[in-house]
């Protein structure tokens, strides 16, 4: 069965025929051309697939298409404006919170969430927003450190 | 003689020249890479710690329309390790599977379904050895040993 689904991506209504069984993850990728969005372990342990759907971070990969009717959904590519990295970017990048780069999406819009609910957290608060991602690569010391910069840098007028 | 330069670099950030790219998710990655017509591959791996391999049956795989190829152990006579803890190293198993996971076949399919479903068609039939699941029990007299490097 397909139906007809109408919500906001990234800022753009959008109405597509969606499968019943075809995950968010894969529609965003597949349908919406959106590939910033990772699949990683496929099955809701590694959030390198997180996206915001009203702001929340949510898995997209255990998120049927079909459920988010009427929501707003953010991915990687809505952030930043003219060419200009967001907050949470520009910390993954000059903090060197990134290196190979597979998780970073998804680490990054956890972050975004955060920021967006909670524009100064405390060390503690960013590690248990950041509890559902894993990285193979940096560690978590640069992580932390690259969204403590993003809310300095949100503070001073740098959208997250 | 050639004098040192100061270290200019050392305790600084020097971000990296692909992270705008990395950031922004703009950066394509190999499953990021979609051509028109493109196959789906999917691999078969043991459910078995340890055990010899009496066969693997891919017939009923292979009669799933949509199928067009699963190759196995008996496809791979060359071993690929760069490593030398690796050098052994077939790409998919031939004689043995030396761990849960180890890639036994591999399909492609039309669409990743197809290749799911040609999966679960798969029958590996093994005979079980002994599995250690310590490094102890690896390391006792009278273990036999995963590979032969």
């Amino acid at each position: 069965m397909a139906r007809l689904l109408e919500f906001t991506l990234n800022g753009r209504d959008r109405a597509d025929a969606v499968a019943d069984n075809i995950l968010l993850l894969d529609y965003l990728r597949e349908k919406a051309g959106l590939t910033g969005t990772k699949t990683g372990c496929d099955g809701g342990e590694c959030g390198a697939c997180t996206v915001l759907i009203d702001d929340r971070p949510v898995l997209s990969c255990l998120t049927l298409a079909a459920t988010v009717q009427g929501r707003r959904i953010d991915t990687i590519e809505s952030l930043g404006t003219g060419g200009q990295l967001s907050a949470v970017q520009r910390g993954f990048h000059e903090k060197l919170g990134s290196q190979c780069g597979y998780c970073t999406p998804g680490f990054i819009m956890a972050s975004a969430g955060l920021l967006r609910k909670n524009p100064n957290p405390s060390e503690d608060e960013i590690k248990e927003a950041l509890g559902s991602n894993i990285c193979r690569c940096t560690g978590y010391v640069k992580i932390i450190e690259a969204v403590q910069y993003a809310a300095a840098l949100n503070a001073q007028g740098v959208a997250p | 003689m050639n004098k040192p330069l100061p270290a200019r670099n050392i305790g600084t950030y020097v971000p990296m020249i692909d992270g705008p790219e990395k950031v922004s998710g703009r950066a394509k990655y190999t499953a990021d890479i979609v051509h028109p017509g493109q196959l789906a591959g999917r691999i078969y791996r043991s459910p078995y710690s340890h055990g010899e391999i009496v066969a693997v049956d891919v017939s009923e795989a292979l009669k799933l329309p949509g199928v067009l190829a699963i190759v196995t152990g008996a496809d791979c006579d060359k071993t690929f390790g760069v490593l030398p803890v690796a050098r052994s190293e077939h790409p998919l198993a031939r004689d043995r599977v030396r761990y849960r996971g180890e890639p036994v076949a591999a399909v492609a399919a039309v669409d990743d379904a197809t290749a799911r479903e040609a999966l679960r068609r798969i029958k590996l039939t093994v005979r079980e050895l002994p599995a250690y699941y310590t490094a102890k029990s690896a390391l006792a007299p009278g273990a036999s040993a995963a590979s032969m490097v």
